[in-house]
């Protein structure tokens, strides 16, 4: 078998990519995407804990579940979001978007 | 503990493949390529899971992110008609130069920390691919009412996107 560290470090860096997307982009479908490589990485890392710590009871792979039902929820909410600002400020850039700045 | 060389072959590949696919989805300059690149970012991870025994959650994984997820997200690109086709404007150099910073200081710190972590690894010999039989028996004795919670989450979600995108506009 594959040492569990392997999973953990390549896990990481998928997460760290999803922040670096989080952080630079400016469209906000292209962050809503980011936040999917977040999310992938984080169910990597349950999946991976439920085979290698208790593979007798798969926890970790219903926990992984429970974070794909959110993002599918999220990205409901999210896109009816969106659609909803688009609608009101004719813009789906990060920049323009801004009502509550002060 | 032993490494299997064909494992160990196909972790790298997929690995690959990934991490390559992740970072065209966070610096492409067309979104539809970045929704593409996605789907081979969402395919490697379900390879992960065939690598590490989940075969349930792989099939999951495809079904619902690959089918559903992205296709919605496309959706999103068609309603909110982006540029489609056409690249979207730089960012600023420094705010990148930052994002790098602070992906790369978490990276470190993160694989740092887990690297010198002692995990309380089991032996290899207990290790069996998890029967869906199994992954019901968890979610529907230990977890049934997280479960539930999980179905209102989605009827909130549901009635949450409903309303937000029919609003009528002044």
């Amino acid at each position: 078998m594959i040492p569990l560290p392997y999973y953990l470090i390549a896990s990481t860096a998928l997460l760290s990519v999803g922040i670096f997307g989080v952080l630079t982009r400016k469209h906000v479908i292209q962050i809503l995407l980011s936040v999917e490589l977040i999310l992938n990485a984080v169910t990597i890392n349950f999946v991976a804990f439920s085979l290698y710590i208790i593979p007798e009871r798969p926890i970790g792979q219903v926990f992984a579940i429970f974070v794909i039902t959110f993002a599918a929820a999220k990205v409901g909410v999210g896109l009816a979001i969106i659609l909803a600002i688009y609608k009101s400020l004719r813009t789906a850039n990060i920049e323009d978007i801004r009502l509550l700045k002060w | 503990m032993e490494i299997s060389t064909v494992q160990l072959v196909a972790f790298g590949i997929v690995t690959a493949i990934m991490l390559i696919s992740a970072l065209l989805v966070v610096t492409a300059r067309n979104i539809v390529h970045a929704v593409f690149f996605l789907i081979v970012t969402l395919f490697c991870v379900a390879g992960y899971f065939i690598l590490l025994l989940a075969d349930f959650l792989a099939a999951v994984q495809i079904l619902i992110y690959v089918g559903a997820v992205v296709v919605l997200i496309v959706f999103g690109l068609i309603l909110t008609r982006a540029r489609v086709g056409q690249a979207i404007p730089m960012e600023e150099v420094r705010q990148r130069l930052w994002a790098v910073l602070v992906s790369l200081v978490f990276f470190g710190g993160a694989s740092y920390a887990l690297l010198n972590e002692k995990w309380p690894v089991v032996s290899v010999e207990k290790m069996e691919v998890t029967t869906t039989s199994k992954i019901a028996d968890t979610l529907f004795n230990t977890y049934v009412l997280p479960f539930q919670v999980t179905s209102v989450l989605l009827l909130a979600g549901l009635i949450g996107a409903i309303v937000l995108a029919m609003r009528e506009e002044k």
